[in-house]
């Protein structure tokens, strides 16, 4: 999780690295992302994105690209900037005083910054799935159905009821809880909480779903139903995963990002980067974690 | 004199703490270390200091205030037999005498009357009890506080016992605010069964002219007396409904525009600017209602030809309706502030605009803080007075029309007991019938709120 500083909530700091290895090869010329950041065909292309927060640059000026249907990792240590990022994909940064984009960052070649852009679409086209749990404080079915009745996607209860039904199959939980559609979500466990936020976010059909580490506060075994859940959705859908835990990146992805203090420093395909990595810096965040 | 002895008592008690913790370490010491204790010394010393101060506190305490009545009782007994059989209401006015002849600086000379000596008696038996009983207490404190003194070793549980004390003095307290309540109560609902005893209920819940002014000698034109409280429980509920819909929206439309759209630096700034608004007595309120709401609402019924009067339960209401506002936005605001942002994130992350966010996901979340926040503020209107004595008048008018003057329960209170010596005509008594409704109207409300809340709690908040 990134560090929070108290009173202004999920507004994450660059912390200086600590006892991170190789933080001290990072030189001013080595700014420069090792690996193939583009694709031919993307989904998303960031070019040149900058993100300050006040005074404070978070993340450096970076570029990388999305494909279609593809999972993909962003690893790093606290505060090097991947909340940060995923947050600027659909534009949840705006929501915070203070914080600036520069850049450009495209959506089937869209500017999704450009001052035309209604952030409405754009979020029902990029979900979100937070760190923490966050249903609503309303019952199950209400809590699936509050993006369709939003956006009027339902003509009638009983496409309002498909949608909620197909969306909890999908999220894997319609078998836990056909039964108490209508108590509240509240009373689920966790790991059934984060399963229902995928499946309300699955609700609105969005084409990219943005992880900000999903599994960080689940047992193993809820952690492996969501990574299994992961998996099924990468058939459908692009997911960029933020991730602590490399182990999982290894396990779910195609691709990973390698991000450090506010650096994109390298992608790759998920293998390459796990076995041989170009970056001093990816090498030993990796190999530390691993051992 | 008492207040040597509160700071005689207060020293000792300081003492005796010492005493027990000295006592302990040397106990301490002889038995090998301050470990062989079952706790630690300041608990024996803070137990002894207990056992000094609670028996030695109360009884000073029972004394003091018993003193008088003991006194004048001892009094009373050696009174010649022609006084002491007097009526009541004589005897009454004879003790006054006697509390007052004893403020007397020099002993009676032989020849003074009877009541004089009485009142010298008194004043000679008053200083002897209260010398007896505060050596009373003293000896009393310092034999418990020595016993336990006595008592003190390795295996005694101090600790334990000053967590019992503790709990105990907790409870107590609790208990004197529980008590209170019902005393209040009691004593409210036993004056208007008297009330009920001159004026029918009937009358009282149902009658619709209230002129509560009694004859005070037969024949006495223009005083009636009649107690049908229709027209107060009318211009309460209008009053108060007036504000209500003045404040609710205005102050719950400030919440939400604090907590979620203005930036942190204006939410600063505004929120104490408001507050100040609950800060200004009433009566300058009444000031602006008479002077300012009162004329407009004159000019507007020119504007509009409809009839109006110089006092009206409008201005009231309305007046007291900004009155409230600050108690519903500031509440609430907190309230709102309160919900978890996550779920704001997630409700903006599904594509939800910020007020179909506040609407439909933090409103609901909020929602028992804002209805505590409504709850403090119909109580505060239907208790408010000084406004609607200036602004409304005092004069019920059985009308729901808010143009015309109208009265509340609290003015009818105020103005029925205000200046009264003695609690036994009807028209004092109606204050306390009056009063039992209101405390009626209140917990019906709050008893509603408090269904709601809960009903809030049991569908969504489960495991929060």
């Amino acid at each position: 999780m990134d560090n929070n500083t108290p009173g202004t909530s999920s507004f994450p700091t660059i912390s200086s690295a600590g006892d991170d290895p190789g933080l001290e090869m990072l030189q001013h010329n080595d700014r420069q992302t090792c690996g193939t950041p583009f694709l031919d065909d993307p989904l998303i292309s960031c070019r040149e994105i900058e993100v300050f927060y006040g005074e404070q640059c978070a993340l450096h000026k970076m570029s990388l690209d999305i494909g279609h249907r593809e999972v993909l990792a962003i690893i790093g240590p606290s505060g090097c900037g991947k909340s940060t990022f995923l947050r600027c994909l659909n534009r949840m940064n705006d929501s915070i005083e203070e914080c600036t984009v520069q850049g450009e960052i495209t959506l089937d070649g869209v500017n999704i910054y450009d001052k035309n852009v209604d952030v409405v679409p754009l979020r029902t086209r990029v979900g979100m799935v937070f760190q923490k749990p966050n249903p609503f404080p309303k019952s199950i079915y209400d809590n699936i159905a509050y993006g369709p009745r939003i956006h009027g996607l339902a003509a009638s209860r009983s496409e309002l009821d498909e949608i909620v039904t197909s969306s909890l199959q999908n999220a894997g939980l319609w078998d836990e809880v056909k039964d108490r559609l209508t108590s509240t979500a509240m009373a689920l466990s966790s790991g059934q909480q984060q399963r229902l936020c995928i499946a309300r976010t699955l609700a609105v059909e969005p084409e990219v779903i943005l992880m900000d580490e999903p599994c960080s506060g689940l047992d193993p075994i809820a952690t492996t139903k969501v990574e299994t859940l992961i998996n099924n959705l990468s058939e459908c859908y692009s997911i960029i995963l933020v991730t602590h835990a490399i182990e999982q990146a290894s396990r779910v992805s195609q691709r990973t990002a390698f991000f450090h203090q506010g650096f994109l420093v390298e992608v790759g395909p998920t293998a390459r980067i796990f076995t041989t990595p170009e970056s001093r810096l990816t090498e030993n965040y990796i190999t530390a974690r691993l051992t | 004199m008492s207040l040597h002895i509160f700071f005689l008592m207060t020293l000792l008690t300081a003492i005796a703490f010492q005493l027990g913790r000295m006592r302990a370490f040397r106990i301490a010491v002889r038995s090998g270390g301050l470990r062989k204790l079952h706790s630690l010394p300041r608990h024996y010393g803070s137990y002894t200091a207990l056992r000094f101060a609670v028996p030695a506190f109360i009884l000073a305490g029972l004394v003091t205030l018993f003193a008088d009545d003991i006194a004048m009782h001892l009094v009373w007994d050696n009174l010649p037999e022609q006084l002491r059989t007097l009526p009541e209401e004589q005897a009454k006015l004879m003790r006054q005498v006697i509390i007052h002849t004893s403020g007397n600086q020099s002993p009676p000379g032989n020849n003074a009357s009877t009541i004089i000596r009485a009142g010298w008696q008194l004043k000679q038996l008053i200083t002897i009890i209260l010398r007896l009983g505060w050596t009373g207490a003293l000896l009393l404190g310092t034999l418990s506080a020595g016993l336990f003194l006595r008592k003190i070793d390795c295996t005694l549980p101090a600790r334990l016992a000053m967590e019992k004390f503790m709990r105990w003095i907790l409870a107590a307290c609790t208990g004197v605010v529980i008590f209170t309540t019902f005393a209040i109560l009691a004593s409210v609902a036993v004056e208007t069964v008297h009330f009920f005893q001159f004026v029918s209920p009937l009358e009282f819940f149902f009658g619709h002219t209230w002129s509560p002014q009694m004859a005070m000698h037969t024949g006495q034109v223009g005083a009636s007396g009649h107690f049908g409280a229709l027209p107060v429980i009318g211009g309460t509920l209008m009053i108060t409904l007036i504000a209500m819909l003045i404040a609710v929206p205005t102050g719950l439309f400030t919440a939400i525009y604090f907590s979620e759209y203005a930036s942190s630096r204006r939410r600063h700034v505004l929120k104490p600017i408001l507050e100040t608004l609950a800060g200004i007595p009433t009566v300058v309120y009444g000031f602006f209602a008479v002077f300012t709401v009162g004329p407009l609402i004159g000019r507007l019924g020119l504007l509009f030809d409809v009839e109006t009067s110089t006092e009206s339960a409008l201005a009231a209401g309305v007046v007291i309706g900004i009155m409230i506002i600050p108690y519903i936005s500031s509440l609430s605001d907190d309230a709102i502030h309160a919900v978890p942002k996550r779920l704001r994130e997630g409700s903006r992350g599904l594509g939800a605009t910020r007020s179909e966010t506040i609407l439909q996901v933090v409103l609901p979340a909020a929602m028992p803080g804002i209805i505590g926040s409504l709850l403090l503020a119909l109580s505060r209107a239907a208790g408010e007075t000084m406004i609607v004595v200036m602004a409304a008048g005092l004069a019920g008018n059985f009308s729901f029309n808010p143009l015309k003057s109208a009265t509340t329960i609290t003015v009818q209170m105020a103005n029925l007991v205000g200046g009264a010596g003695t609690f036994n005509t009807p028209s004092t008594l109606a204050a306390f019938a009056l009063g039992l409704l209101l405390f009626l109207f209140t917990l019906t409300v709050n008893i509603i709120a408090l269904h709601i809340v809960r009903r809030y709690h049991a569908r969504y908040q489960e495991g929060m």
